[in-house]
Formats: C-alpha cells, sequence, structure tokens
C-alpha cells in the first residue's frame, strides 16, 4: 500500500499506528462506542428521570443520591467509549489482541447495586 | 426485497449503512435525553440549565439529521470482494461478510471529533442530571 500524502486523520496518536485495516472492522468500532455512547445517554436519562419524579412523589434523598450517581457513571461511561474506541482502534490497526472492554463489568456491577438500593428505598417508603 | 447490493458492488454486511444509522440512533438518543432535562429544568424553574439543555437538545437532533442525510464516504471504501454472485455462494452470507477487503489507500475518515463531540453532549447532560440531583 502506497500513501503518497501523510496521514491527516486525527487523533495522530491512532493513525500514527500500523497499516488500514478492514474498513468494516473500523466501522464495527465505530457502531460499538456509539453503543456505549447510548447506554451512556440512557443512564443519565435514568438519573434525569428519577430525581424528577422523586421530586415529585417525594421520595425520601436517598434517590436523588442514585440518580446522581446513574448521571455520574453515564458521564464517565460517555468519555470510556471514546477512550476505548481509540485504544480498539489502535489495536486493529496494529494486528495485536483486541483488548478487552473495561467498563462493562462497572456497568453491570453499577446496576446491580444501583436496583438493590432503589429497591431497598422504595420498599422502605411503603413501609412508613 | 431490493437489488442484492452484491450486484451493486456494496458490501453485502451494508457496514456503512449501519454505522450511520447508529449515529442517527444517537442522535436521536441525545436529543430525548436533552429534551428530558429541559423538561426537569423548567420543573424546577431553572432558567440557566433549561437553555443548556435546550441547546444540547438541538445539537443532538442536528446530529441525527446530519447523520441521515450526508452522503457517506464510507460506503465507497467498503465494497465487496468483486465476485459474480453465484448460487452457490448466496447461501454463505456470514462466510462473504468476513471476506478481506482491499483496504482503500485513503482509509474510512476518522470518527474521532464526531465521537468527542457526541460524548461531550452526553457528560454536560449528565452534568446537569447531577445539579439537578443536588438541588434541594
Amino acid at each position: 500500500m502506497d500513501v503518497t500524502e501523510p496521514d491527516r486523520r486525527r487523533p495522530g496518536s491512532v493513525y500514527r499506528h500500523g497499516t488500514e485495516p478492514d474498513p468494516r472492522f473500523s466501522l464495527a468500532n465505530e457502531r460499538t462506542a456509539l453503543a456505549w455512547v447510548r447506554t451512556a445517554l440512557a443512564l443519565v436519562a435514568g438519573g434525569v428521570g428519577l430525581t424528577s419524579v422523586a421530586r415529585l412523589v417525594g421520595l425520601s434523598r436517598w434517590v436523588d443520591a442514585v440518580a446522581g450517581v446513574m448521571c455520574l457513571l453515564g458521564g464517565w461511561l460517555a468519555i470510556s467509549a471514546v477512550l476505548g474506541w481509540r485504544r480498539k482502534e489502535v489495536a486493529l490497526r496494529t494486528g495485536l489482541p483486541l483488548p478487552a472492554p473495561v467498563a462493562l463489568p462497572w456497568l453491570a456491577g453499577a446496576v446491580v447495586v444501583g436496583a438493590l438500593a432503589l429497591a431497598f428505598v422504595v420498599l422502605t417508603a411503603r413501609g412508613r | 426485497m431490493g437489488a442484492d447490493p452484491r450486484r451493486l458492488g456494496r458490501d453485502p454486511g451494508l457496514q456503512a449503512e449501519r454505522t450511520a444509522l447508529a449515529w442517527q440512533r444517537t442522535g436521536v438518543a441525545a436529543a430525548v435525553v436533552g429534551g428530558l432535562g429541559v423538561l426537569a429544568a423548567a420543573h424546577r424553574g431553572s432558567w440557566a440549565l433549561l437553555a443548556v439543555a435546550a441547546v444540547l437538545s438541538a445539537l443532538g437532533a442536528a446530529a441525527a439529521g446530519y447523520a441521515s442525510t450526508r452522503p457517506h464516504r464510507s460506503l465507497d471504501l467498503v465494497r465487496a470482494p468483486t465476485r459474480a454472485p453465484t448460487a452457490a455462494s448466496f447461501p454463505s452470507d456470514a462466510a462473504s461478510d468476513l471476506a478481506p477487503v482491499a483496504p482503500s489507500a485513503a482509509g474510512l475518515p476518522s470518527p474521532w471529533s464526531r465521537l468527542v463531540a457526541t460524548a461531550a453532549v452526553a457528560v454536560l447532560v449528565a452534568l446537569i442530571g447531577i445539579v439537578l440531583a443536588l438541588a434541594s
């Protein structure tokens, strides 16, 4: 493959490495990053919705705490989606094995903890 | 069904189209979440948060519209291996989906700036949500 002009694509930290991969794998990597961004947006939507409903119904401030953590996790996931895209694209270009999805166990763990916390809040609120 | 994409020299896996649709879904999701932020901020009477959320929502909607209309340069780069579609090759969709494609010298356009912008929208809406959750 003879590239006559230098690669101007950004970020250079990705496109400096390796050779051009199969474009379909790059596109799949792009879609995976977008799926992570949508997961992040879903968490943020859940957080904003939760704190709004808690305010309307008069649930305890613990619900607001869960909502805040959901928004925090959503913001972090959005950043991790971009960084994950970069790491995977470098792996694709250099032919190295794909890195593991770092955020996945954290996301699953947070969903479990958040669900348990919400269940606790809802059950204790009904008991009062 | 329409024409077989392989006859048109297109990627039978429709990777570029699927990627454009993924951008569209993400833009719609951002617009919806921004709209949710607008509603929540309006309910609290916070005009500053309302304005920020409205701008973010509009950005999401613009991204969705752009993704669905822009001529996708990737379409020209993702072509199926030039083979005559034979009856024998038709059932092996999964295999042909992964058949090697000669990479073009120019390469795919980088999604970096659009990815960063979309993630920034998500982070900003998340900040709005945190402010709403913390405000008494």
